[in-house]
């Protein structure tokens, strides 16, 4: 057997075997029904007891800061116990005047508990920001709503039932992308989310090494500030936030409800996807080499963390794997029981493929949206290219660690979630 | 906006007020002692029903050693058969007992390869025991009912008998039983239910039987599983199961061996396939299926069998299925067992039971179904009466089941097989082809219990394999050596006799050995020898000779320069039985040149700086090199039909009579040498190994002016007085000496240094010369005297053999054995008197009207086998016996070799003219 043959028999078994542990941690909570209901939501509320700062950071997000704030305020709990912070760049001007309208329309409906922050020191991003409404904050746990967001109105019920019942300090709600049939790749964005948030965070947060999502994120204030509050110079400030939670051995816990998580949109098109997929990937590859998960105390949570974080090299290497194995197929002749080795990767691809099908079928189902069967058949016309787009965003995001390019490349949102035709009571509110 | 306006389904707690979770999973602890319990009695009982007497108890089956012969071929050479892979079979049983002999240490670390894999068996039975009583306690959710289940599984006779084969059926049953478990008892497990599709997977692979489990296990995961994982359950085990399928299918595919050339399904039928296919063996097994409905289908026989060997497991099973569903009709756990038993009924009614240990898979939805019922009778009428229903089926099984089966733990049926592989690893030279029985296959081709025989093939393989019946056999029986046959193969061959080479072969054989037992065991050998691999020995054998030894004007020499008339006598006769003239002639004209005197005779040795010494007639001469010169030039006359030949043995054979021979009491006697040092006044040296009666019948022949027959006839008569000379008693061993000194007038012998009338001296090479004489003189005229004398004497060294499996090069005379530089002399003069004691026997048997066999292996045949085939190099047509430097070693390997092999014979009348004959060899 030739060094090639076997190269190519060790990178099948590779790639193998890590699609299926990503399959295993997509149904880690389907497999065991028990610990999928652990997983959901509570069904009956505390009384509130914790307080909540609500975080909108936002950046020329004129066209749906008053929705968001709306949306905020239309969280029950007791109004007291709640403070929202719209937080600015002073240079934007155009989101500035939305809010200060919003703010001035409140006042008149007697509501006083909305404030705008703005700020006009660098570096100008998101964890910034957040940092500045940190130390405004004057609530018992805070957390983070993005500008599109649809957060679910039990959501603070929610989460003040959890960190009672658990003695969490940090609780990460489900978010959900909605708009599964706004462009070729959505189907498949969408289902992304599905997975990770109903199933693989669980795995993570179980594991004790967790990356935690840009939103809908509680963390108790006293935590945040015994941290040092986000990583202003982080480009996915969620999950270092969630590996420094991990390091701290904080009990994070993670609840995912159909009805309950916080609804968002898919980027716009493939360059904006591109664009976002590029800085959570370039983020993680960050967070891979700043190294604080060498800290993690055992060898399963480091693993996951360097699995985890380094996806995005695995993901590269799949990509450039992929023309080189479409021209293998057709010129390399090997003996059968190595050529049977090196199809393993692709049933893999096949069952993933399938298995993202069933996630559509369940996804629309839980979520009572009108089913559209041309989704799901596209799915395993567009699964490849999809995976071929995330391989490019992989490189393109090596690349630009590599050439030092760490400017944040900002998500267009249009609020495309909120126009989804369904038939869910959630929905019906968004889209009045 | 209202804070406080929860959902109406929603309830508030006050912070301090704890949530109850419900428990998950609870187990109730108090039967957990009696669970524990009944397990490990369903566990012993598994262990002690199939472990005891499982090596002698069922017969060692065909198909046991074709698994493992795949395994060995697996092993050894990475390839899925040692035969064409034919994908008539799915290859997991191979890939498991492969894993299985490596953990293990091998394929005889339990005896026999088959033993290995029953042992194997045990623990995969064990295994499915824990799988069955664990989904037998799920679905009748008793404890009673599992019990039984258990039970029932390991002790019915058709459960026993038949799970203990390493057939590729049982393989199944073990994945089958694993993937119920999974089905059954995932306690909600999305996982389980794919390591359920992945057994029933590995299921398919190692019997594709198994697929037809398909259709029902789908519709059971479909009903086991939880609405919310449903989807993903089902097509989960789609794809695992599938694509596990899928592999034996892509191999072929990989393979090109999909499909038959041109789509051309008859060709498989009709032999003329140019390759194997996966559609073609399926098409072909399809074709020689029978369903139950046709006259001849082997379903009728077989079920009935089985009823005849456990009819109420049968009737009660069934009965208890129906029940079941009956009476359970609205519940999924009585549904799984109708439709998995259902779905082998169809497919042993369509035809496809083809042997009696498919049972099993039967057995197992028996056991779990007569369980179901139980379990429900216990939940119905309270454990009392599920205790009294447990002793009392246990009693009645043990008494049953055990009491009337007893064959299946106390009797032996697999030593003939057993006393087959000694035999032949003892009598049958390792290069002969040998055909025979699948079970011996890996014991044969290892080297348990003897050496390997790399060319022992499968039966079935010589009449269906074109790699063997085309390749190696050429299409001809003729060319297979041996048939190892049972009765069920020449039941078969008479049946299916594919290309009919066994059959054929059987017609063409001599039985040579039988052996009785629960199958009765042949071994034939095919009426002629192997050809290629006889005359190969010999060819490749004196052509190194030939090149290392004799130099180019015939001197036959060692590294030393040292020559003798003995290794040019020797070389002489292996010339002339290789046909090869030429070297025959130089050999003589340096012999003559160099060594002969002018009495004819011959100096023994030349001595590195040998000159011509003709007028030396006081050197020392030997009798026997100077008998065997003259042998050899006798025969090159009747070889080659030169009358110059016959001319120098005329001068040879006068030399002897003036020179080498003294007379007493008118009886004429060989001395030892022509030297005057071999008589001194009254009392001369005797050499018997000079004594050559085959070649004294010969001269007789030729030399009308002296008495040969009458120095033959001493000769015996010495022969016989000296092998028991000395004892008075005659309890000797019959081990004469080479050399003795007689007195020459009153004939009284004494050992060379000894006293007249005691015992004389060792049994040594030079009589170990004169034995083979005697043998010769058998092989060649029949004679009476060589017989009686062997059959007389001949005894102790063949014992000597079986005893100690080698022969000392000198003995004293009352059997010591003595050390000595290694030879082959001895080997050659055993193996030969062995074959004729062989003869012998048999003989008188015949007479007898007895069967012709003998007692016990050929010594003969092993000797040959073990050291003149066994210690035969050979490389690019030359080969040599033991130690290339040593001449003797290959004048005495070569003779002993062509003895047994018929080469030594004086029928050169029947040979070819001689220019062809040259050239084809």
């Amino acid at each position: 057997m030739d060094i090639f043959l076997a190269a190519l028999i060790v990178l099948s078994l590779f790639l193998a075997l890590q699609a299926g542990y990503t399959l295993y941690l997509m149904l880690y909570t389907w497999n065991d029904q028990n610990l999928a209901e652990e997983y959901q939501s509570p069904k009956v509320y505390r009384d509130p007891h914790y307080s909540f700062t609500v975080f909108l950071p936002a950046k020329s997000e004129e066209e749906v800061i008053q929705g968001t704030i709306q949306r905020a305020l239309e969280i029950d709990y007791p109004q007291d116990m709640v403070e929202i912070f719209v937080i600015l760049q002073e240079v934007d001007k155009g989101t500035i005047e939305q809010v200060e309208i919003k703010l001035a329309e409140l006042e008149g409906r007697g509501i006083h508990n909305v404030r705008m922050l703005t700020f006009n020191d660098p570096p100008f991003n998101k964890p910034h920001g957040l940092n500045v409404g940190l130390r405004q904050a004057t609530k018992d746990v805070v957390c983070i709503f993005d500008a599109e967001d649809q957060p679910h109105k039990d959501i603070f019920n929610i989460v003040n039932t959890t960190m009672l019942n658990t003695g969490a300090t940090v609780v990460q709600s489900g978010v959900q992308l909605m708009n599964y049939q706004s462009s070729w790749f959505s189907a498949l964005n969408v289902l992304e989310y599905y997975f990770w948030f109903k199933s693989r965070l669980h795995f993570q947060a179980k594991a004790g090494m967790i990356p935690l999502g840009g939103n809908t994120i509680f963390t108790t204030r006293a935590l945040m500030e015994r941290i040092g509050g986000w990583g202003d110079d982080m480009l996915t400030e969620d999950a270092d936030l969630g590996i420094r939670c991990s390091l701290e051995g904080e009990k994070i816990k993670v609840i995912y409800s159909d009805e309950h998580v916080t609804k968002e949109e898919t980027p716009l098109n493939v360059t904006q996807f591109v664009k976002q997929r590029t800085r959570w990937n370039q983020g993680f590859l960050e967070i891979l080499l700043k190294g604080d998960w060498r800290r993690l105390p055992t060898f399963y949570q480091r693993f996951l963390a360097v699995y985890t974080l380094g996806f995005t090299f695995f993901q590269a290497l799949t990509g450039l794997y992929f023309p080189l194995s479409i021209y293998l197929m057709f010129t390399y002749r090997v003996d059968p029981v190595a050529a049977l080795i090196l199809a393993l990767p692709f049933y893999l691809v096949v069952a993933s493929t399938i298995f993202h099908m069933v996630g559509l079928v369940y996804f629309i189902r839980s979520h009572n949206l009108k089913k559209k069967r041309r989704a799901l058949y596209l799915i395993p016309i567009f699964y490849f290219p999809y995976q071929l787009l995330l391989s490019f965003a992989a490189v393109r995001a090596v690349y630009r660690h590599l050439t030092n390019q760490n400017n944040w490349e900002k998500t267009k949102h249009v609020g495309a979630h909120l126009q989804q035709a369904t038939n869910t009571p959630a929905s019906q509110q968004a889209s009045n | 906006m209202s804070v406080q306006e929860f959902p109406r389904t929603t309830t508030v707690l006050n912070p301090a007020q704890p949530v109850i979770k419900p428990a998950a999973g609870a187990v109730s602890t108090s039967i957990f002692g009696v669970e524990t319990i009944s397990l490990a009695l369903v566990l012993c009982v598994a262990l002690v029903s199939h472990a005891f007497n499982m090596f002698n108890y069922p017969l060692y089956r065909q198909d046991e050693g074709i698994v493992g012969q795949q395994a060995w071929s697996f092993l050894q050479d990475r390839v899925l058969s040692p035969y064409t892979y034919t994908y008539e079979h799915p290859p997991m049983a191979t890939f498991m007992l492969s894993v299985w002999t490596i953990l293990t240490g091998g394929f005889h670390t339990f005896g026999p390869s088959i033993n290995s894999g029953r042992v194997l068996m045990l623990v995969m039975h064990l295994a499915s025991s824990f799988f069955v009583y664990r989904v037998a306690r799920q679905l009748s959710g008793s404890i009673v009912g599992a019990l039984i289940t258990g039970l029932l599984f390991s002790l019915s006779p058709l459960a026993v008998n038949f799970q203990r084969l390493v057939v590729v059926d049982n393989f199944m049953v073990f994945w089958l039983s694993m993937s119920l478990y999974f089905l059954v008892c995932n306690r909600g497990r999305l996982f389980s239910f794919f390591l359920a599709s992945m057994a029933l997977g590995l299921a398919v692979l190692s019997r594709e039987t198994a697929l037809i489990f398909v259709p029902a296990f789908m519709i059971i995961v479909l009903r086991f599983s939880h609405p919310l994982q449903r989807l993903y359950a089902i097509w989960g085990a789609a794809i695992i199961g599938g694509v596990l399928t899928l592999q034996f299918l892509l191999y072929s595919v990989f393979k090109s061996e999909l499909f038959p050339d041109a789509f051309n399904f008859w060709g498989e039928l009709n032999g003329t396939a140019t390759h194997v296919s996966l559609f073609g063996t399926l098409w072909q097994n399809y074709k020689d299926t029978k369903p139950s409905w046709e006259v001849n289908s082997s379903f009728g026989f077989i079920w009935n069998f089985w009823l005849g060997v456990d009819g109420i497991l049968i009737a009660a099973g069934v009965a208890c299925m129906a029940l079941n569903l009956v009476f359970g009709f609205r519940k999924k756990e009585n549904w799984l067992v109708p439709l998995m038993a259902g779905s082998y009924g169809i497919y042993m009614v369509l035809g496809g039971i083809q042997a009696d240990y498919q049972v099993v898979p039967f057995v197992l939805f028996l056991a779990l179904a007569i369980g179901q019922t139980v379990g429900w009778a216990s939940r119905t009428l309270g454990a009392t009466f599920g205790f009294v229903i447990a002793i009392a089926i246990v009693a009645l099984s043990a008494f049953f089941y055990v009491g009337q089966n007893q064959a299946i733990y106390n009797s032996d049926v697999n030593n003939t097989d057993q006393q087959v592989l000694l035999w032949m690893k003892g009598n049958i030279p390792t290069d002969r082809i040998i055909v025979g029985t699948d079970a011996l296959w890996v014991d044969m081709h290892s080297n348990y219990n003897g050496p390997a025989y790399k060319l022992y093939h499968s039966h079935y393989k010589a009449d269906q394999d074109p790699d063997i019946y085309a390749k190696l056999l050429d299409g001809k029986f003729k060319n297979i050596d041996y048939l190892v046959t049972t009765t069920e193969i020449r039941k078969q061959v008479e049946q299916a006799p594919g290309r009919g080479l066994v059959r054929d072969g059987l017609k063409e054989s001599s039985l040579v050995r039988q052996f009785d037992g629960k199958e009765d065991v042949q071994i034939n050998k095919i009426n002629n020898l192997h050809p290629l691999m006889e005359t190969n020995v010999l060819k490749d054998g004196f052509n190194f000779f030939r090149n290392k030894y004799i130099a180019q004007d015939g001197k036959v020499s060692d590294a030393t320069g040292k020559a003798s008339a003995d290794w040019q006598a020797n070389a002489m006769l292996m010339a002339l039985w290789s046909d090869e003239q030429k070297t025959f002639d130089n050999l003589w004209f340096w012999t003559a040149y160099n060594l002969q005197m002018d009495n004819s005779l011959f100096k023994s040795d030349s001595g590195p700086a040998s000159a011509r010494t003709r007028s030396n007639t006081d050197s020392y001469t030997n009798t026997r090199s100077d008998i065997d010169l003259a042998m050899a030039l006798v025969l090159g006359n009747r070889r080659w039909k030169d009358t110059s030949y016959l001319t120098e043995a005329k001068y040879i054979l006068k030399g002897i009579w003036d020179n080498e021979i003294i007379v007493v009491n008118k009886k004429p006697y060989l001395k030892a040498t022509a030297s005057p040092t071999a008589q001194v006044d009254n009392q001369v040296l005797i050499n018997l190994g000079a004594f050559s009666p085959q070649a004294f019948r010969l001269f007789a022949e030729v030399d009308k002016d002296h008495d040969w027959m009458a120095l033959y006839n001493s000769g015996y008569e010495l022969l016989n007085k000296a092998a028991w000379y000395g004892r008075g008693d005659y309890k000797g061993l019959g081990l004469p000496p080479g050399l003795m000194v007689m007195n020459t007038e009153t004939e009284e012998l004494r050992g060379v240094e000894g006293t007249f009338g005691a015992r004389l001296g060792d049994f040594d090479e030079e009589a170990e010369q004169a034995l083979w004489r005697v043998s010769l003189d058998y092989r060649w005229f029949r004679s009476p005297q060589a017989k009686q004398y062997i059959s007389d004497t001949g005894w102790f060294l063949v014992k000597y053999w079986q005893r100690w499996k080698s022969l000392a090069p000198q003995y004293t005379s009352n059997g010591v054995p003595l050390g000595g530089s290694p030879t082959l002399s001895n080997y050659a003069v055993v193996s030969a008197q062995a074959g004729i004691l062989d003869e012998i026997e048999l003989a008188k048997k015949r007479a007898k009207g007895e069967p012709a066999e003998l007692g016990g292996a050929s010594v003969e045949t092993e000797i040959v086998a073990r050291v003149f085939m066994g210690e035969f190099y050979r490389d690019k047509g030359q080969g040599y016996w033991v130690n290339q430097d040593d001449i003797d070693l290959q004048q005495w390997g070569w003779m002993g070799t062509a003895l047994h092999l018929n080469s030594l014979n004086l029928n050169f009348e029947s040979l070819p003219a001689r220019p062809e004959f040259a050239q084809g060899r």
